[in-house]
């Protein structure tokens, strides 16, 4: 029995992280559909935006990064194709440096669902200030993108007011700013997608109403691929986290008896190897 | 057939990942490269941003008014000048003193008085509103510290305090499930990419 508990303690890490890999790549190779849970966060987004008429306007802001790209790779695609679905007008707009690349990617994906640049959504660059600039559109839209040239979409856009939403797509602040200097002071609804460990903190701003939509990570992605009826790579993966999340629970249980058995032999070391 | 973008974004996982069996060329070549692309995309983005808000309009449309933050901008810099480096400080002030401003607002109106309003305002009606205002009240009667221990309002708010103690701490909990469901996503992600994308086994 001390043995087993020594060799449970001391087990090397990489074992443990290879058969994670394992057990993620046989779900996502035999997917079996597990049920998604819909969190009231990601039925407020649905919602929200689902209740937009035809032709409403959008910000569609994103500042996702290649540290947050894999927990928003689910919910912008989800999202974007029900704005689609019901002809939302868009405005794409990076609010990191490094999201250029993942609004790209958007834009690209909004062409091959048929939207046309310039009638359906406009592309606009990045500008650097990160929450200046932010506040910057609510008070100065036009201002901070003079050189765009004309184009039926944009002419349109004449100032903060001509948006009916502000979508966040975010893994830092980008939904605080956009709270404090759109939503609050010019009554434009914010959803929100976050990474997962952020949920917990932007839950108050769901109840006060700042927020009109809450999503979190790969499984906010799932929540709304399942409430528009579209499920896509996010309900493809929860089957992979699913099992991720019991290999872990399966290792703290392990991990637990080993440490305890081997304390009540007066052992005990703790910790890992092989880090 | 695979393109060569895929095969290469598959050697860079695969080189991420090879961290596993400690440090390694492939692992630097991969690390390095990610410092050097990030720090090329940013220097290009800035580039762009001074070139297309502030050097075009100024010598190309006449607007005068984008001299000022260009030679703000130049005044940063003024740091590596001893004699001169003072003047830095003054665009430092500015941005600064803005910054500052615009926190203290957000933190003021979006992230105090508003939250705390609603909280104020919440009904007493379904479960996890009494959870989330109970939650509250405990989490805000474990600082209170002010009370002395042995007074019986002083220990009723340690008794109160030690339950948000321990709300608190399953708040933390599923704070931290989160960040291992965000890891989770990152290895979902790369494994979809590896075994779909570039392999094609998963369909």
């Amino acid at each position: 029995m001390n043995r087993l508990a020594e060799w449970l303690s001391n087990i090397d890490v990489r074992i443990l992280q290879a058969g994670l890999v394992i057990v993620v790549v046989f779900a996502l190779v035999n997917p079996m559909g597990l049920s998604v849970p819909i969190t009231e966060g990601a039925t407020r987004a649905y919602e929200s935006i689902n209740s937009l008429p035809a032709g409403s306007k959008v910000i569609f802001a994103v500042s996702t990064n290649p540290g947050s790209a894999a927990e928003h790779a689910a919910m912008g695609p989800a999202i974007l194709k029900h704005l689609v679905k019901d002809k939302i007008k868009i405005a794409f707009i990076p609010t990191g440096s490094q999201a250029t690349a993942y609004v790209a990617d958007y834009v690209n994906q909004a062409k091959k669902l048929g939207y046309k640049e310039g009638t359906d959504f406009v592309n606009l660059p990045f500008r650097a200030g990160d929450e200046k600039f932010v506040a910057s559109l609510g008070t100065g839209f036009k201002s901070v993108y003079k050189e765009l040239p004309s184009s039926p979409l944009w002419d349109s856009m004449v100032d903060i007011k001509s948006f009916s939403m502000w979508i966040d797509i975010s893994g830092g602040q980008s939904q605080m700013w956009a709270i404090a200097h759109i939503g609050d002071p010019f009554k434009i609804p914010v959803v929100s997608g976050v990474n997962s460990n952020m949920i917990m903190n932007l839950e108050q701003y769901l109840k006060s109403g700042q927020l009109s939509g809450l999503l979190g990570g790969l499984a906010g992605g799932a929540q709304y691929e399942v409430l528009s009826g579209a499920p896509a790579s996010g309900v493809a993966s929860m089957d992979a986290q699913g099992f991720g999340y019991l290999w872990i629970i399966l290792l703290l249980i392990l991990g637990n008896i080993g440490y305890l058995t081997s304390k009540k032999a007066g052992t005990a070391k703790g910790g890992v190897t092989g880090d | 057939m695979t393109s060569l973008p895929i095969w290469i974004g598959a050697i860079l996982t695969i080189g991420c990942y090879s961290f596993m069996f400690g440090e390694n060329v492939l692992y630097s070549f991969c690390e390095h490269a990610m410092v050097g692309f990030a720090a090329a995309h940013l220097l290009v983005t800035g580039y762009n941003n001074i070139l297309t808000m502030a050097w075009n309009p100024v010598f190309q449309k006449g607007q005068f008014i984008w001299l000022i933050p260009i030679i703000a901008g130049a005044m940063l810099y003024l740091r590596f000048v001893k004699p001169l480096a003072w003047i830095a400080r003054i665009p430092l002030a500015f941005l600064i003193g803005a910054g500052t401003a615009m926190s203290v607002y957000r933190s003021l109106s979006a992230e105090f008085v508003k939250p705390i309003a609603s909280t104020a305002g919440m009904a007493w009606n379904t479960p996890n509103n009494i959870i989330y205002i109970a939650t509250v009240l405990a989490g805000l009667a474990y600082f209170v510290v002010s009370l002395k221990e042995k007074s019986a309002l002083g220990q009723g708010f340690q008794k109160i305090g030690k339950v948000g103690q321990a709300l608190m701490m399953i708040g933390f909990g599923a704070s931290l499930a989160g960040n291992v469901g965000g890891t989770l996503s990152y290895l979902i992600g790369r494994m979809n990419f590896l075994f779909g994308t570039w392999l094609g086994i998963i369909k």
